[in-house]
């Protein structure tokens, strides 16, 4: 028989059994070309892959179509994988290269005037705009957390913002965020410093919000549910 | 400890890579120190709030990525990674250098062996050389080896004359051999096969036939002429004695 224990074979024992196998082990079968195990890591990284370029590049149609080309880079050159660094790591220095392909080549291209008309009237533009930071709860309503947490990080200057995601949300080591981004250890430590002072100099007038702190316990405990179940 | 060094280990502390026999010390920094405590809570709240906030895709993702990476493997099978412009290295102008030669060394190759063997001299094979002798008159005849061509640079034979120089005569000059078009060892296309190698032996004999017949004619045409002579010598005329008999 073909398949080492190291990689058992789930095929035979339902699509079930994928979720048990760790990446990696999910990686081996698709070099294997076991299609099942590569929805599985579809299934598992869509998600992450999903919210970290969307917030790199701020577009979700892009995000969507970038999403996409990491994952078939990821299958067409699944045979060059090897388990020398995790699989997540793998598949984020993909995502990664495609990011900064992208953003350097929107760069590049003219800038483009908003072409939209004025207001017709005076009626039309508010005498008194609310100012978001006198009242946090004005910034929050009708908001969803995610487009608030997405709009603080866009502020953060591109080359923070790589690392900083990748450690915060990816939960990636120095290391590994190294192996992403090229960049030497101590540039990638002082640049997640810098970035955490800047996101959190972004979100300051949300902390205090009873209301995003009672939805992010929410969020939370909504996603400890689906991570048991 | 100073708040700008306390700050330095609340990082390292979020990243576990704080040795634990700081903590303590930043533990009392933090105790003491009320803006280093609301940046410890500012940072890890930070973190959570990103955690729990993250965004999915739409509900049409893994269909258009099931789209998407069928025409992604269709396209690697043949022209390389889509989304990769293709880099020529050392070894690629190699490979097109290589080509390139392979071009060239085929190309002269059916130089030599379509042009040259057209050019080689006239025709050989001598089906009507005793019967009659032709002349050629301009440059264009049929190739020996594939009879439908025409070469610019070969004979070309007239129609017989069979005026006062007399029979088996040439017209003029020397003469001229009609090409073999049995022989079938001339090189014919590659791209030819079946039908088209059975049509050309079909007119190569029909070719054959032609001159054959020809050459029959001619003969009969001089045991004619031969014939008329006599009837001269004898001067009866059988034209005559055939029509007054009838009368009779």
């Amino acid at each position: 028989m073909y398949m080492s224990d190291k990689h058992p074979d789930p095929g035979r024992q339902g699509r079930a059994a994928y979720a048990d196998l760790r990446d990696e082990d999910l990686i081996a079968l698709v070099q294997q070309g076991q299609k099942r195990a590569y929805d599985e890591l579809v299934r598992r990284f869509k998600g992450r892959l999903f919210s970290f370029i969307l917030r790199m590049v701020a577009d979700p149609v892009e995000a969507e179509e970038l999403a996409q080309d990491t994952l078939i880079r990821a299958y067409i050159h699944a045979d060059k994988y090897r388990e020398i660094a995790r699989f997540s790591t793998w598949l984020f220095t993909i995502a990664t290269n495609l990011v900064r392909n992208r953003i350097r080549k929107r760069k590049r291209t003219p800038y483009m005037l908003n072409l939209d008309p004025a207001p017709l009237s005076d009626d039309d533009i508010p005498l008194d705009p609310p100012d978001p930071h006198a009242d946090p709860t004005l910034l929050l309503e009708g908001r969803e957390l995610g487009d608030l947490m997405d709009e603080a990080t866009a502020q953060i200057p591109e080359k923070y913002r790589i690392p900083f995601l990748l450690r915060e949300v990816e939960q990636l080591s120095y290391d590994e965020i190294q192996q992403v981004t090229g960049l030497k250890l101590g540039t990638v430590r002082s640049r997640i410093n810098r970035a955490r002072n800047r996101f959190r100099a972004n979100i300051k007038p949300l902390l205090r919000s009873e209301t995003l702190l009672a939805d992010l316990e929410r969020l939370e405990a909504e996603m400890n549910t689906n991570g048991k179940t | 400890m100073l708040c700008f060094n306390a700050r330095k280990q609340i990082n390292q502390e979020m990243d576990g890579s704080l040795p634990a026999r700081k903590l303590r010390s930043l533990e009392e920094h933090v105790g003491r120190c009320k803006a280093c405590a609301e940046y410890r809570e500012d940072l890890e709240t930070g973190r959570r709030l990103l955690r729990a906030s993250t965004s999915e895709p739409s509900d049409s993702f893994e269909w258009t990525l099931q789209l998407k990476l069928n025409r992604a493997l269709k396209e690697a099978a043949g022209n390389g990674v889509p989304w990769e412009e293709p880099t020529r290295g050392p070894a690629g102008w190699l490979r097109s250098f290589a080509f390139s030669s392979l071009c060239g060394v085929a190309v002269a190759l059916a130089f030599a062996i379509w042009v040259l063997p057209q050019n080689a001299g006239s025709p050989s094979g001598s089906l009507l050389t005793d019967a009659a002798s032709v002349e050629p008159i301009s440059s264009v005849t049929l190739s020996a080896g594939n009879p439908d061509r025409l070469s610019l640079s070969q004979p070309r034979y007239r129609s017989m004359d069979f005026g006062s120089s007399g029979l088996g005569q040439p017209v003029s000059g020397a003469r001229v051999a009609q090409p073999n078009l049995l022989d079938r060892s001339g090189w014919v296309p590659s791209t030819w096969s079946g039908a088209d190698l059975e049509d050309l032996s079909v007119i190569a004999n029909l070719r054959d036939e032609n001159g054959r017949l020809r050459f029959r004619l001619l003969q009969m045409l001089a045991e004619n002429a031969e014939l008329k002579t006599l009837l001269d010598d004898t001067e009866i005329n059988y034209l005559e004695s055939d029509s007054s008999e009838e009368t009779r």
